[in-house]
C-alpha cells in the first residue's frame, strides 16, 4: 500500500517502525475494551520521548487531525476508540522508570508504563503503587491517568487521582508543560487534579511523578459468606460505619459465585448462599487484629454462614482468586461479556441491586454482580453474544435502564470506567446545559481546538467543540 | 463618602441589597479602608450579584468567615465584598453514606457539631478553626496536623456547586464517594481562591470519629537528632496521624517552659486501643534510639496546632508557607533558622506532609520584611521547595512578590481565568501571576 500524505509526514518524524499504516496492523487500534464502538484510525504512532509527542501534536493541530493518546487499550468506555479522520499515539514505547526515590516515596516514570511493572520495580524497597485496576497487569500509568482509575484497594487508598503528583504534558500547541509536582503543594490551579480522569481530552501526560505506598507490614484477608446480599449489604454498612478502614471490601453474588466455581478459575468459595464479602485489613498486626475482631462480630451480627481467614500470602490469593478471575469465569456462560460501571450511595445498594436484578430479567439477561461494596461502585455484568443482534439490543438497553435507577438513588454514570463515547450521551441525565458548559470551558482552555480525542465525554452539543466529524455510532444496531 | 460607596448603592437600586458595610478588619485585609458587603440568602442570589458585578465591571472578593482574606495577593481593585455568611445549613447529612452536603457558608464549628452526634468527624482543618467556614476552607485549600491522616482538603470534596460571573450555577461531581462521571472541577475550584467562581455548596466526606487517640512530644536539642528521627518514623510501620515539628522558638512560644530549648515533634496516633499501645511504645523506643525526650500528652487534642501564628511570639507580623518533599524539611529548617538570626523567627513544619510555617513575630522589624521574604525565597528556590506569603501587613503586601515564579502550566491557568471570568471581576491579582 502506498503511504499516504499523511503517513510520510509523520515518519519524517518518527523512526520508520515508530508508524504503522496497513490495515492489518490498524486491525488492533479499531476498539478498546468496549468493542461495541469501533473505527479505524488513518495511521498509528508509537512515540519514544516527549519531544517526539511534541512534534506530533504540533504537526497534527496544524493540519486539524484529531490524536487520540492510547495506553494499552483496555479501557472499558470506548475513551481510545480512534477518531474519524484521525491518528492513534501510543505511548506503550515511553515505558521507563527514570527515577524511585525511597526516602519521600515518589517515582518519576513515563506514562507508557504497565501499572504492575511499577510495583514489581519497587518491591524490594518495601513499597508498591497502590491503584490496582484489574487491568493492572497490562494497563498503562498512562491510561490509569486518563481513566482515573480505581481498583478494589481503592477504598482505602484512593484512586490514581490521589497518587498522581505531578505530569509532564504536551498540550494542543506542542507546547510540553510540567505540572505540579512532588512538593506538598504547588501554587496555582491544581491542574494535576482536574488533568487526571479527564480521558485525553486535556493534552497528552508522557511523564508522571507517583506517589509509592510502603508495603503495610501485616494483611488479613476474611471472607464471609450471607444468605442473601441483603445480608451482607448490612454488614458492609456497619463496617464502615464502625470505622473498619479496610484496604478492600469486595462483594459476589450468587450467580457469580456459580460461575467462578463451575469454571478453571473455582477458589472453593461456598456454594448456594446468597452473597460472598472478601474483607482486606492492612496495617500494623495489632491495628489488623482489632479491626479483624470488630469485622467478624458485625458479620455474625448480619448473619454470616461462614468465615474464612487468612494472613499467609499463598492462602489470601486463593481467597482472592475467584474475585480477581470473575469477569474470566463468565466467559464461561456466553462469548461476551458487558460490564456496566455505575455508583450508589453505599446505603442503597441492596435496593438498587434489586432493581437492576428485575431490569436484567425483563429484558430476558443473565446478570451477575461483583462489586465494590466498600465505595457502592457497582459492576452489574451481563453475559451475551456479540452476534445475536437482538440480545445486544437488550443489553445495551438494559445498560441504560440500570444507569437510570442508580442516577435515581443519588448515584452517578461511572466510578472508574469513564464516560468516553459509552455514557457521553447520557451525561444530561446528572449535569444542566450551565454544568456542561463549565465542563466544557475547562476542556477548551486546555485544548481550544479540539484535537485531542474529540466527541468523548461531553455530549457534542454542549461542549461546542470544534470536531473534525462526529464519531462513530455503535456498529451494534 | 457613604458608608457602602457608589458599588452599595447600584446594588440597593438593582435590588441585591440589603448592603452593609464590610468589618474593618476585612477591608484592611485587602488594603481597603472602607467597602459595602452582600449576603446573600440563596446561591441563585450569589450568581446574580456576580452578573451584576460582570456588567458593571465591578470587583468582588467572595468571604465566608474572613479568616483567610489576606491571603494572596493584594488585590488590583475591589468594590465589594460578598459573603456567604447567610448562606448557612446542612442540605442532607448521610450518615450511613459518611456525606454531608453543606451551604458554603456553613462554620466547620457548626459541621463538626452536627456530625458529631454520629461519632462522626469532619476531615477538614483550617487556621481559622471552628471560625472558617466550609466555602473558604475549600477555595483556600486549607489544611492542618490531621492532613497525614485524612490527605490534602482537596480528597475531601465529592461534589461542589459554583457561581460564575455569567450568572449561572454550575455543579460538578456528585454526592457518592467514589467517582469518574464529568470533569473533577471540585479540584480545580478547590485551591483558586474563588477567582473562576464563589463555591455556593458542596458535598464532603465524612469519617467515622476513631475509638481512641495518643500523644506525645519527642523533643531533642540538636536538628541533626531530630533528622534522624523523622527518617526513622517515616521508615517504620508507624502511621501517626500527626507529625509536626517545632523549632525551639516555635515549641517554647506554643507550649512554654515545659518544652523549652528544644526541637520539638508534635505525634498523634488515631484508632483502635490496642493498637495505639503497641505504636506508642514502638515510638518511645525510636525516640530513646536517639536521645529523644519523650513527653506524653494527657489530652491528644492539645498536640493540633490547627492554626500555626499559635508559634508567633506577640502576634504573627508575617506569616509564610514553604511546600516541600518530606525529607527536606530539616535541611530547610536549618536554613531558614539562620536567615533569621537572631531575629523573632519561629516555624513550624508538618513534616510528614512537607510544608512549613514560618512566622515573623510581632517585634520582627517591618523595613527588613523584604528582605527577609526575599532570602526566604532563594532558599525555597535552593531546595526546590515553594513559597508563598500567607499573611503580611497590606502595606508590605502589596510589594511582596506573595506567589513567586510562574508555576508550570501557567498558559492554561491564564485560560481558565478568561473563560469563567472574562471581565476579570473575581478578585483581580489575588492569584498567581495577577490572575
Amino acid at each position: 500500500m502506498t503511504a499516504s500524505p499523511l503517513v510520510r509526514d509523520l515518519l519524517r518524524m518518527l523512526e520508520p517502525d515508530g508508524v504503522l499504516c496497513e490495515p492489518e496492523d490498524l486491525l488492533v487500534y479499531e476498539c478498546d475494551g468496549l468493542a461495541l464502538f469501533r473505527a479505524t484510525p488513518e495511521a498509528v504512532v508509537l512515540p519514544r520521548s516527549t519531544e517526539q509527542v511534541a512534534g506530533v501534536v504540533r504537526f497534527c493541530a496544524a493540519r486539524g487531525v484529531p490524536i487520540v493518546a492510547r495506553g494499552a487499550g483496555t479501557g472499558l468506555s470506548g475513551g481510545a476508540t480512534p477518531a474519524p479522520g484521525g491518528i492513534v499515539l501510543e505511548l506503550a514505547r515511553m515505558n521507563r522508570i527514570l527515577d524511585v526515590d525511597a526516602e519521600d516515596r515518589t517515582a518519576h516514570v513515563e506514562t507508557g508504563l504497565v501499572n504492575a511493572d511499577l510495583s514489581a520495580a519497587v518491591r524490594s524497597k518495601g513499597l508498591f503503587y497502590a491503584p490496582d485496576p484489574s487491568s493492572q497487569f497490562a494497563s498503562t500509568i498512562g491510561g490509569n491517568v486518563a481513566e482515573n482509575s480505581g481498583g478494589p484497594h481503592g477504598f482505602k487508598y484512593g484512586q490514581t487521582v490521589r497518587h498522581v503528583l505531578g505530569l509532564t504534558v504536551v498540550l494542543n500547541d506542542g507546547s510540553v508543560a510540567r505540572i505540579g509536582g512532588p512538593n506538598a503543594e504547588n501554587p496555582g490551579y491544581d491542574l494535576v487534579g482536574v488533568f487526571v480522569g479527564s480521558e485525553g481530552t486535556f493534552g497528552i501526560a508522557t511523564e508522571a511523578w507517583l506517589r509509592l505506598t510502603p508495603i503495610p507490614p501485616f494483611v488479613e484477608t476474611l471472607l464471609f459468606s450471607f444468605r442473601s446480599l441483603l445480608d451482607g449489604c448490612r454488614a458492609v454498612s456497619e463496617m464502615v460505619a464502625a470505622g473498619v478502614e479496610a484496604a478492600a471490601l469486595e462483594m459476589l453474588d450468587d450467580r457469580t459465585i456459580a460461575a467462578i466455581e463451575a469454571s478453571v478459575y473455582a477458589a472453593g468459595y461456598p456454594k448456594e448462599v446468597g452473597a460472598v464479602l472478601l474483607v482486606e485489613l492492612d496495617g500494623t498486626r495489632e491495628e489488623v487484629e482489632a479491626q479483624a475482631r470488630e469485622a467478624r462480630s458485625i458479620a455474625k451480627r448480619c448473619g454470616a454462614l461462614a468465615t474464612s481467614e487468612a494472613v499467609e500470602e499463598a492462602e489470601r490469593a486463593r481467597l482472592w482468586k475467584g474475585r480477581k478471575s470473575a469477569f474470566g469465569a463468565m466467559g464461561r456462560i456466553a462469548p461476551d461479556l458487558y460490564v456496566q460501571d455505575a455508583v450508589v450511595p453505599r446505603s442503597r445498594i441492596a435496593e438498587v441491586l434489586a432493581k437492576i436484578g428485575a431490569i436484567a430479567d425483563r429484558h430476558r439477561l443473565r446478570l451477575a454482580n461483583v462489586f465494590h461494596a466498600g465505595d457502592g461502585n457497582l459492576h452489574p455484568n451481563l453475559s451475551y453474544d456479540a452476534r445475536d443482534a437482538d440480545e445486544v439490543r437488550r443489553v445495551l438497553q438494559a445498560g441504560e435502564e440500570m444507569l437510570r435507577a442508580c442516577v435515581e438513588a443519588g448515584g452517578s454514570l461511572s466510578g472508574e470506567h469513564g464516560i468516553g463515547l459509552e455514557k457521553r450521551d447520557f451525561m444530561g441525565l446528572l449535569f444542566t446545559e450551565a454544568d456542561l458548559e463549565a465542563m466544557g470551558r475547562v476542556r477548551r482552555a486546555f485544548d481550544p481546538q479540539g484535537v485531542f480525542n474529540p466527541g468523548k465525554v461531553l455530549p457534542l452539543r454542549a461542549c461546542r467543540e470544534r470536531v473534525p466529524a462526529p464519531a462513530e455510532e455503535p456498529v451494534a444496531p | 463618602m457613604i458608608a457602602t460607596g457608589k458599588a452599595g448603592e447600584a446594588l440597593d437600586r438593582a435590588g441585591l441589597g440589603p448592603v452593609r458595610e464590610a468589618d474593618a478588619r476585612r477591608c484592611s485585609a485587602l488594603g481597603a479602608e472602607a467597602l459595602p458587603e452582600v449576603a446573600p440568602r440563596e446561591p441563585g442570589q450569589v450568581a446574580e450579584v456576580l452578573r451584576f458585578c460582570a456588567k458593571e465591571r465591578l470587583a468582588c472578593v467572595p468571604v465566608g468567615g474572613g479568616t483567610e482574606l489576606s491571603f494572596g495577593g493584594v488585590p488590583r481593585r475591589v468594590d465589594l465584598l460578598v459573603s456567604t455568611s447567610n448562606l448557612t445549613g446542612v442540605v442532607e447529612y448521610a450518615p450511613a453514606d459518611l456525606t454531608a452536603t453543606v451551604r458554603a457558608g456553613t462554620t466547620l464549628g457548626v459541621l463538626r457539631e452536627t456530625v458529631s452526634r454520629n461519632r462522626h468527624e469532619v476531615p477538614l482543618e483550617a487556621s481559622g478553626g471552628d471560625w472558617a467556614t466550609l466555602g473558604g476552607v475549600l477555595a483556600a485549600a486549607s489544611d492542618g496536623p490531621r492532613r497525614l491522616l485524612w490527605g490534602s482538603p482537596r480528597e475531601q470534596v465529592l461534589g461542589i456547586a459554583v457561581a460564575h460571573p455569567d450568572g449561572t450555577i454550575a455543579k460538578a461531581g456528585g454526592r457518592v464517594v467514589k467517582n469518574v462521571t464529568g470533569y473533577d472541577l471540585p479540584r480545580l475550584h478547590a485551591g483558586a481562591l474563588g477567582t473562576l467562581g464563589v463555591i455556593v455548596e458542596a458535598t464532603i466526606r465524612l469519617r467515622p470519629k476513631p475509638r481512641a487517640a495518643r500523644a506525645a512530644g519527642v523533643a531533642f536539642h540538636e536538628l541533626d537528632a531530630a533528622a534522624g528521627f523523622l527518617r526513622a518514623v517515616r521508615a517504620s510501620p508507624l502511621r501517626p496521624s500527626t507529625l509536626d515539628l517545632l523549632d525551639p522558638e516555635g515549641a517554647q512560644t506554643a507550649f512554654g517552659a515545659e518544652f523549652a530549648a528544644g526541637w520539638l515533634f508534635l505525634v498523634r496516633f488515631d484508632g483502635e486501643e490496642a493498637a495505639l499501645e503497641a505504636e506508642g511504645g514502638r515510638l518511645r523506643a525510636l525516640a530513646a534510639e536517639r536521645g529523644g525526650r519523650f513527653l506524653p500528652f494527657a489530652n491528644p487534642e492539645r498536640v493540633l496546632l490547627e492554626d500555626p501564628r499559635r508559634i508567633a511570639w506577640g502576634g504573627a507580623l508575617l506569616w509564610l508557607r514553604a511546600s516541600t518533599v518530606p525529607s527536606m524539611v530539616p535541611t530547610f529548617l536549618e536554613r531558614i533558622r539562620r536567615e533569621a538570626g537572631g531575629r523573632p523567627v519561629s516555624a513550624l513544619a508538618r513534616a510528614g506532609i512537607g510544608t512549613i510555617h514560618i512566622l515573623a513575630g510581632g517585634e520582627f522589624p517591618l523595613s527588613e520584611v523584604p528582605t527577609f521574604v526575599g532570602a526566604a525565597r532563594e532558599t525555597a528556590r535552593g531546595l526546590g521547595a515553594s513559597l508563598l506569603v500567607v499573611d503580611a501587613p497590606p502595606a508590605a503586601r502589596r510589594d511582596l512578590p506573595v506567589w513567586g515564579e510562574a508555576p508550570g502550566g501557567i498558559a492554561v491557568m491564564r485560560r481558565l481565568k478568561q473563560a469563567f471570568d472574562p471581565e476579570g471581576v473575581l478578585s483581580p491579582g489575588r492569584f498567581v501571576e495577577g490572575l
